[in-house]
């Protein structure tokens, strides 16, 4: 994808990739669009692209992938997270455009452009990955050779600034606008639960079907009545994008009247966030966010380590942790909270991402505990 | 849990001296293990035969055994030191298989001592080839098919179980003669009948076949508590079928979606729990059919290996360390990550670089072994490289590599060859096949044709293909070469020096433009985590961008005074891990007077390129251009003060030129000291003033005037071209004949080089000197050591005795006289090595080498004295003390004997005699007080099987023969039963020596090699000369190789075993670490 004479098959541009005055980046833009807003992060998974873009955890940032060569294995109907990519789109260092895998269906660059997605790449992102980690994460543009001559640097800059932060941007609420909620009864199964999708992976539905539980979705508007009627086994509150505080208000009634009811409860990412807000924890922006494949996280309980997915860029704080939780995983990391669970009701959450794709699958046993804590209240 | 306190003594097991699929790698492991314990309070015995290793050295062990690493030697160590645990893990095969052999013996039944790292049941089950799989099938895994036949008669109820297609490989037949694919039914019953009947043992493996599958690598290491994590993934370039080891292989694996490669990564896992690898690293190798993704187990390695030392050095996670304080106790999430410093161990490393390894190959000295590669290994080194992407990190493998072409030039020889020919070649598993991908590609053979002829995977065949379109670009451009092109090859990763041989602009114009465009190379950290985190560990490679900020580089060279130590790149025959040694005890040395060291290299194998070796690390090729950026970068703050060249061998002597040219200093022997050894006229003139004689010798530029150069002096004649290492290409000539001959077989290498022409010296001894001399003139010999073997044969394939055994006082000292006045007359600063020949007590030099020898480390394991350390101290304007200079090692109260280690065995067809050019992969030693019992143990430590000899079979050449009737009649007293064949037989009996008579092959049946097939000769005596008695004797030397018979090839070796068999029936062996024997 280095080659010169690509050009005119690909559809590319020279490019930028501004991240304020100082640092500005050349490369190259794939993009249907003359230029985008969005908020970088970075990724350390060396194997999943199209998982992680897939991911509606990912709405509204840029990824810049540390792992320099993406596109090689092209994409497949089975590897989508969701319906559709939620990222803004990808940096990268090379990206390739032929696949090479006997799964692939489409490939690489084909898929961004029909999924009106983009990707900048031909650029050093391993300093770009420095400075998001030394100057935090905030909104950076990227645009065509043409857009930033004719706008100009300060012109840009001010676009960036005025554009709405992530924590500005409610894009739980456009995620839910966008969804479109699935009801799923295959078959007779053991377990029925209530499926709070704030932005879930499909790999935490396919882990919940393969042991035998059928779920009901709903979204973040939801009434608690109605899930309190149906009498379920369990509740199951799923990641997503965004600031959980912003989440948890909207939510806060009707979660309270949910928890209430003390039925077997499992948080992942975003819902273990929300969980711990419910208790009355606190939780904060991180300076860098946690995102790869390779997080070591121990369990308390067992002194194993397990290898996790992560993809959270705020945390449910030590400080003021609240008495009626206890802390069951920690991040070998940084130390910060990675699980817990309540002492007087079967509930618990992960900050990781047990259902990993892509990433390790060491902490699928997560789900083995919530359905025997389903078989327990049951019995 | 912390460490454990129920031992406290521990023995570590070695990997013995270096064979192909055994190297240095080992040394690295062991040598980080032995550091790790002993900074945990251990008490650490080492046991390793091979006296090249840093792990031998006497700081890295409280004991140190060099002796055989033989069953019986161990259990005399374990007698002696009772140590409470025996770490196997870390000796490579050799290490499990003692404990193997152990176990069968139920050795441990009653002792106490434990096992660490991997127990002997799983040591079993991993090696068998049975037990393993039924443990796979136990957890559901697949292995592929795989049977012994040797009944015929079961063949119509096999046929009717198995799949096809099939692979046949009969058991010892040369060169895997009867051997092949099988697609059906009838194809099977006649092939494997075949195969059957060509096999000496009657026997073949029959297997599923896996052509055109790919082939994956997964480094895993495992706790006490079951915490595994993967430290790397490895993709082979090349289908299954290639030995892994002689693949060219990719980290990370490149062409797996995350949902196979977790898949790869769980059975990994639950294969090192249900085999029960408790601790420790260990390294598991799939196949993957790329057309649907099926997955099959190959085998797995319950220790470190050659892929672990690869993924360390990969991902900066120090495998054999991490892995040496699991086997203590210690668990993942209690060790610190050593590159961060903020992470802990239990972290799996991201790399955000790719990484390629190329094996290298020397077939060129072993003729009669096809350049063809198979599942047994013949690689004898290897190169990695780092780059940002595959492209740039496979140019810069091929400028890592030293081979006689550049970049991805086709050889000379394959320059004309027709397109159907090439694409023949393309289904070829030969050691150039990327070379022959490269000319398929610029002669528009399709990509898709290519990956069908070679199953290489289509990423990466595009990626060729993108490097030869720059490459066709270049060319094309030729003198106008443009600033915007010349940028994009290099962010492809170009060299300078491959950019001007495409456009043939002069190499200094290619420099001159890059700095007039400001064109800097940048440096990256190898950090394991995608720089997620900052990493304090030097660890650095370079890549070309070419947009500049403050975050670009990562090099942050430091306000001091630094010394760039060279190291010896890929290891090859005649330049291995010897210089290693030099290189890793140069850098100790430099630190401790205070300078910060900072080492070049691009061996995956040794531990110059562990990142806590130096205080900086630049896995880089050693080449000017990757060097000069170095040296620029650095000295943008502090002070390089120069530039070492005299430990690596002779790569770095090989840039020392151009880094003169470019005014960079070279610490030590000057430039011109370098050149003058090397120049054959200058040489002359100063040995002539130094008053020594030297072998009447001429040279011929190319090969017209070969011929009649030849002519004019007196056979036999030496020829070889200059400037090559360990003897490459260097022949003995007993007539004319064999000059055509000669000529006719190296024509292309040849060609347009320098070849000598030396008048050989018959039954002469040789001697090698090492000797230092420091600025102000003071000198001090090292040591003089005698061969065994007489001149003629490599230096590096002789064994050799310090102190000399046969050489007269007279002799002794007028070698000193020369040798000092030699290194005087050169300005030598540091080290030189001079071998000579002495030829009825007349003195003849035969080569001087301005730098390092192979010699120094062995050397300094028989002697005591760290000569490296002095050199490099002289070398940076210290004097030698008056003790260093008065030292004189010929009164050594013991012996320690050198001798040299052969791969034959992995070479079919090829002959074993030895010549000029040099064959060894590697080295043992055999320290004693006697001297014969020192040569006893340098041959069983070599792997000479010489325990229940009874039968010799000798048969010698006529001016051999009166020496032999002294060594028969010793035979035949001492109870041995000798075969002859008939000249031998009856000049015997003439001499009263009473033998049984056996044929000649070519006599008939029953014959010498029929004997020996079975198993009715246990040791092979055998000198020859003249072509046709080699033709004729050859089955003889070779059957005794492929069935592992011992075999003497040479009358004083033959001479000296003898003896060395009789003094051992009165006087047991005994072992002592060298610690006691040293009195330094």
């Amino acid at each position: 994808m280095t080659v010169l004479d690509n050009k005119t098959k690909l559809n590319y541009q020279n490019g930028y990739l501004i991240y304020n005055k100082k640092y500005i980046f050349k490369g190259k833009f794939l993009s249907k669009d003359q230029f985008k807003i969005a908020e970088i992060c970075f990724n350390t998974s060396m194997t999943g692209y199209q998982e992680i873009l897939t991911d509606p955890s990912y709405k509204s940032q840029f990824i810049n992938f540390t792992f320099p060569l993406i596109g090689i294995v092209g994409c497949n109907n089975e590897d989508y997270e969701s319906w559709k990519i939620h990222a803004s789109g990808l940096i990268c260092n090379e990206l390739f455009e032929l696949s090479s895998n006997w799964r692939a269906q489409t490939n690489f660059t084909n898929w961004i452009i029909s999924q009106n997605s983009c990707a900048f790449f031909d650029l050093d992102t391993r300093a770009v990955t420095k400075i998001v980690r030394n100057f935090g994460p905030k909104n950076v543009m990227l645009c065509t050779e043409e857009y930033f001559e004719n706008k100009g640097i300060e012109q840009i800059c001010k676009q960036i600034d005025q554009s709405l932060s992530l924590e500005e941007n409610d894009v739980i609420k456009d995620f839910t606008s966008e969804l479109n909620i699935e009801k799923q009864e295959i078959g007779k199964k053991k377990f029925s639960i209530a499926f709070l999708n704030f932005g879930a992976k499909d790999n935490i539905k396919k882990n919940l079907y393969s042991r035998n539980c059928k779920i009901e979705e709903f979204d973040m508007n939801f009434n608690a009545e109605d899930i309190i009627n149906k009498n379920f086994d369990g509740f199951f509150l799923s990641n997503g994008p965004g600031d959980p505080i912003k989440v948890y208000e909207n939510i806060k009634l009707e979660l309270n009247k949910l928890l209430n009811k003390k039925i077997p409860t499992f948080g992942i990412c975003l819902g273990h966030q929300i969980l711990s807000l419910a208790f009355n924890a606190s939780t904060a922006r991180m300076e860098k966010g946690h995102r790869g494949g390779n997080h070591p996280v121990k369990n308390l309980e067992t002194n194993k380590v397990e290898i996790t997915s992560q993809n959270h860029g705020f945390v449910v704080l030590d400080e003021n942790f609240p008495s009626n939780l206890q802390i069951t995983h920690k991040s070998l990391f940084d130390k910060t909270i990675d699980g817990m669970k309540a002492n007087d009701q079967p509930l618990f959450s992960v900050q990781y991402h047990p259902e990993s794709s892509p990433g390790p699958h060491d902490s699928r046993y997560l789900f083995d505990e919530f359905i025997n804590l389903m078989e327990k209240n049951a019995g | 849990m912390p460490a454990r306190k129920d031992i406290s003594k521990i023995l570590v097991i070695g990997s013995g001296p270096i064979i192909i699929g055994q190297a240095c790698e080992f040394d690295y492991s062991g040598s980080q293990a032995c550091k790790a314990l002993k900074k945990e309070g251990y008490e650490v015995v080492l046991i390793n035969s091979n006296p090249a290793t840093i792990m031998t050295d006497p700081e890295f062990a409280d004991k140190t055994y060099i002796e055989p690493i033989d069953k019986e030697i161990v259990k005399k160590i374990i007698d002696k030191e009772k140590p409470d645990a025996i770490l196997p893990t870390m000796g490579g095969q050799t290490a499990l298989n003692i404990i193997r052999e152990l176990n069968k013996e139920n050795y441990f039944k009653d002792c106490s001592i434990k096992i660490l790292g991997a127990s002997p049941r799983s040591i079993d089950v991993a090696e068998d080839r049975k037990l393993f799989a039924e443990a796979m099938s136990e957890i559901g895994l697949e292995t592929p098919f795989s049977i012994i036949v040797d009944d015929k008669s079961d063949l119509n109820k096999i046929v009717n179980e198995v799949s096809f297609p099939l692979i046949l490989r009969p058991f010892y037949t040369l060169g895997g003669t009867g051997g092949g694919i099988v697609y059906d039914k009838d194809d099977f019953l006649s092939k494997v009948k075949n195969a059957i009947d060509l096999s000496p043992v009657s026997k073949t493996l029959v297997e599923e076949s896996l052509i055109g599958w790919k082939e994956f690598e997964f480094e895993v290491v495992r706790d006490s508590l079951d915490n595994s994590i993967i430290v790397c993934s490895i993709e082979n370039l090349d289908p299954m079928g290639v030995h892994t080891g002689d693949s060219i292989t990719i980290a990370p694996a490149l062409t797996l979606t995350d949902k196979e490669y977790q898949k790869l990564r769980n059975q990994s896992i639950a294969i090192l729990r249900k085999i029960g690898v408790e601790t420790g690293g260990s390294n598991v190798q799939f196949a993957v059919n790329p057309e649907n993704g099926r997955i099959l187990i190959i085998e797995m390695n319950p220790r470190v290996s050659r892929s672990s030392a690869l993924a360390s050095k990969a991902t900066g996670f120090p495998i054999a360390k991490i892995a040496a304080l699991l086997a203590v106790g210690y668990t993942l999430d209690e060790l610190e990550n050593d590159i961060t410093k903020v992470t802990p161990a239990s972290f799996e490393p991201v790399i955000d670089y790719i990484v390629t390894k190329i094996p290298k190959f020397n077939f060129e000295k072993f003729q009669g072994t096809p350049s063809e590669l198979n599942t047994a290994m013949k690689s004898v080194g290897e190169i990695m490289s780092i780059g940002r992407t595959f492209k740039e990190s496979l140019l810069k493998a091929f400028y890592s590599i030293e081979s006689d072409n550049f970049g991805l030039d086709i050889s000379h020889e394959l320059l004309n060859i027709k397109d159907e020919n090439l694409k023949n070649l393309l289904t070829n598993q030969r050691p150039d096949r990327l070379l022959i991908v490269a000319e398929a590609i610029r002669r528009k053979i399709p990509l898709s044709e290519i990956s069908e002829l070679t199953y290489i995977d289509m990423f990466f065949l595009r990626e060729i293909n993108e490097i030869i379109k720059i490459e066709q670009q270049l060319v094309k451009a030729g003198s106008s070469l443009e600033k915007n092109l010349f940028i994009f090859a290099k962010k492809i990763g170009f060299s300078n020096h491959h950019i001007s041989n495409l456009t043939k602009i002069s190499i200094n114009e290619i420099y001159d433009l890059q700095e007039k465009n400001n064109l800097t190379t940048v440096f990256k950290r190898v950090d394991t985590c995608g720089n997620e985190f900052d990493s304090s560990t030097a660890y650095l490679y370079s890549t070309f961008i070419s947009e500049i900020n403050e975050f670009s580089c990562e090099s942050r060279p430091k306000n001091k005074k630094k010394i760039i130590i060279l190291g010896s790149g890929p290891n090859r025959i005649g330049q291995g891990i010897e210089f290693d040694y030099c290189c890793v005890q140069a850098v100790r040395s430099f630190q401790k007077l205070g300078y910060e060291t900072i080492m070049i290299n691009c061996n995956p194998e040794t531990v110059s390129t562990d990142y806590d070796t130096s205080d900086k690390l630049y896995f880089e090729p050693l080449d000017f251009e990757y060097v000069k950026n170095i040296i620029d970068k650095e000295n943008e703050k502090g002070v390089v003060e120069g530039v070492i060249v005299q430990f690596g061998g002779q790569t770095p002597l090989r840039i020392a030129n151009k880094l003169k040219e470019y005014g960079y200093k070279i610490l030590g022997t000057s430039f011109e000291a370098i050149d003058i050894s090397e120049d054959r006229e200058r040489f002359q003139k100063l040995i002539q003033k130094v008053g020594l004689k030297q072998p009447k010798s001429d040279i011929s530029l190319g090969t017209k005037e070969l011929v009649t150069k030849s002519s004019k002096l007196k056979f036999p004649i030496l020829l070889r071209p200059s400037y090559v290492l360990g003897g490459r290409m260097m022949e003995k000539m007993a007539n004319l004949d064999d000059v055509q001959d000669y000529i006719d077989q190296n024509y292309w290498a040849l060609e347009n080089n320098v070849i000598l022409i030396d008048e050989f010296l018959q039954n002469a001894k040789e001697v090698d000197v090492d000797v230092l001399r420091d600025n102000q003139g003071n000198t001090m010999i090292a040591g003089i050591m005698e061969h065994i073997e007489e001149a003629g044969i490599h230096s590096g394939d002789s064994a050799c005795s310090i102190p000399p055994f046969s050489l007269n006082n007279k002799i002794i000292s007028d070698i000193k006289k020369f040798s000092i006045s030699l290194v005087n007359e050169l300005k030598i600063l540091g080290l030189m090595n001079i071998q000579y020949a002495i030829k009825d007590d007349e003195i003849f030099i035969l080569e001087a080498n301005p730098r390092a020898s192979r010699t120094i480390p062995f050397l300094a394991k028989a002697i005591g004295l760290p000569f490296i350390k002095i050199a490099a101290e002289l070398i940076v304007g210290k004097t030698l003390t008056k003790e260093y200079q008065n030292f004189d090692n010929n009164t050594l109260p013991y012996f320690a004997i050198k001798e040299a280690v052969f791969p034959f065995n992995k070479f079919p067809n090829t002959d074993v005699i030895l010549g000029p050019e040099m064959k060894s992969t590697g080295e043992v030693m055999g320290i004693d007080e006697d001297f014969y019992l020192a040569y006893f143990k340098s041959q069983i430590g070599a792997g000479q099987k010489l325990n229940n000899l009874k039968n010799i079979f000798i048969s010698v050449k006529n001016e051999d023969k009166q020496s032999i009737s002294e060594i028969a009649k010793s035979f035949i007293e001492n109870g041995y039963n000798l075969y002859t064949t008939k000249g031998t037989h009856d000049f015997l009996l003439k001499e009263g020596v009473s033998s049984n008579l056996v044929n000649k092959v070519a006599e008939g049946s029953p014959h010498v090699v029929e004997y020996i097939k079975q198993n009715k000769i246990d040791l092979v005596i055998n000198t020859t000369e003249k072509k046709q008695a080699i033709i004729d004797s050859f089955t003889i030397r070779r059957t005794s190789v492929d069935l592992n018979i011992p075999y003497y090839t040479n009358l004083r070796s033959a001479e000296i075993l003898i003896k060395s068999l009789i003094t051992l029936k009165n006087k047991p062996i005994s072992v002592k670490p060298i610690q006691n024997h040293h009195s330094f």
